[in-house]
């Protein structure tokens, strides 16, 4: 069995799905039932006195594991409160660290992020960090006690695909935790082309909760995931400059 | 009456009201809710007992979607 182990919890999927700009968030049950994902992200904010909305975490089925982001969160300390708040809440150990406040392209703090991560690995916290992918800022939240590291194929919500894919490919290739692409991933191709490079798991949000079926395509972005692990487990990704024939090329048919 | 703050806006309030009161006369449920006083996050099994005092800065937290 191909595992995925983050912090002390193991997991079959390999799709992160995420819970923000669904229409109908019933959609949510049904996506996660389709596609076998089996953590899920959410985010907290203050109520809105006036017009106060449903809790999200009604819409999510007991058995999936919560990834609280810390989205809205500007520096380490306000990403700090954020990953005390949802623990306290009862989300579990499982933080996504997202320290941003550029708000034109979303980017992340890697700096903040390296300072949360350390406070909140050192209080029992499984932490995930969302970073712009930065080998040098891999090494240092692996030795602040990041449980995986989150870099992005492109800006949040973009659709844009692996546009960060060389740097990616570097922290693949020296990280000792596991490396989830997060954010950008707009087509099943996307996250197959994350797994076939050795990714151990992509976040998905925009792509699935904006689709005209939200189910079906979780169940998309999951059999590519599982198409671009296979291949990637199995080296499926010589290549060559030059043709190389399928048949010998001898003992043609005289015509 | 009191005058508390709650989500960075001012209210006034009961003397001597508890949480529980608080989400009641806000028509909010206890469960789907996090409540912080002076940036100190309350127990939910608090909720009755805690009460709250005047300048009190209350936030009210749920969880709603995200990526």
């Amino acid at each position: 069995m191909d595992i995925l182990k983050i912090g002390n919890k193991e997991f079959s999927s390999r799709l992160l799905s995420g819970t923000g700009k669904f229409r109908d968030k019933n959609d949510i049950k049904k996506m996660l039932e389709k596609s076998g994902s089996q953590i899920i992200t959410v985010a907290l904010r203050r109520v809105n006195l006036e017009n106060p909305i449903d809790n999200i975490l009604n819409y999510i089925p007991k058995h999936i594991t919560l990834l609280p982001n810390t989205s809205g969160a500007r520096n380490a300390k306000e990403a700090i409160r954020i990953a005390h708040i949802a623990r306290v809440a009862g989300c579990g150990d499982f933080i996504k660290i997202e320290v941003i406040h550029d708000a034109k392209y979303l980017m992340p703090d890697n700096e903040e992020t390296i300072k949360a991560t350390k406070a909140l690995a050192n209080d029992g916290f499984i932490v995930l960090p969302y970073i712009l992918p930065d080998i040098v800022t891999c090494k240092k939240l692996e030795d602040a006690g990041a449980s995986a590291v989150m870099p992005l194929g492109s800006p949040i919500g973009s659709n844009a695909g692996l546009q960060t894919k060389s740097l990616i490919e570097m922290i693949i290739e020296n990280s000792n935790i596991p490396v989830i692409v997060d954010a950008g991933i707009g087509l099943p191709s996307h996250a197959a082309q994350a797994m076939e490079m050795g990714a151990d798991a992509v976040l998905i949000n925009t792509a699935i909760a904006t689709a005209s079926s939200p189910a079906l395509a979780a169940r998309a972005f999951s059999l590519a995931i599982e198409a671009g692990r296979t291949a990637y487990l199995l080296k499926l990704q010589e290549q060559s400059k030059y043709a190389n024939a399928s048949s010998p090329l001898t003992g043609f048919l005289n015509l | 009456m009191i005058s508390i703050k709650i989500n960075n806006r001012d209210k006034q309030i009961e003397e001597n009201s508890s949480i529980n009161a608080l989400l009641e006369f806000l028509d909010l449920k206890p469960s789907s809710v996090i409540v912080e006083v002076n940036l100190n996050i309350i127990k939910k099994d608090r909720y009755d007992k805690f009460i709250l005092k005047d300048e009190d800065n209350v936030e009210i937290i749920t969880f709603m979607g995200g990526g």
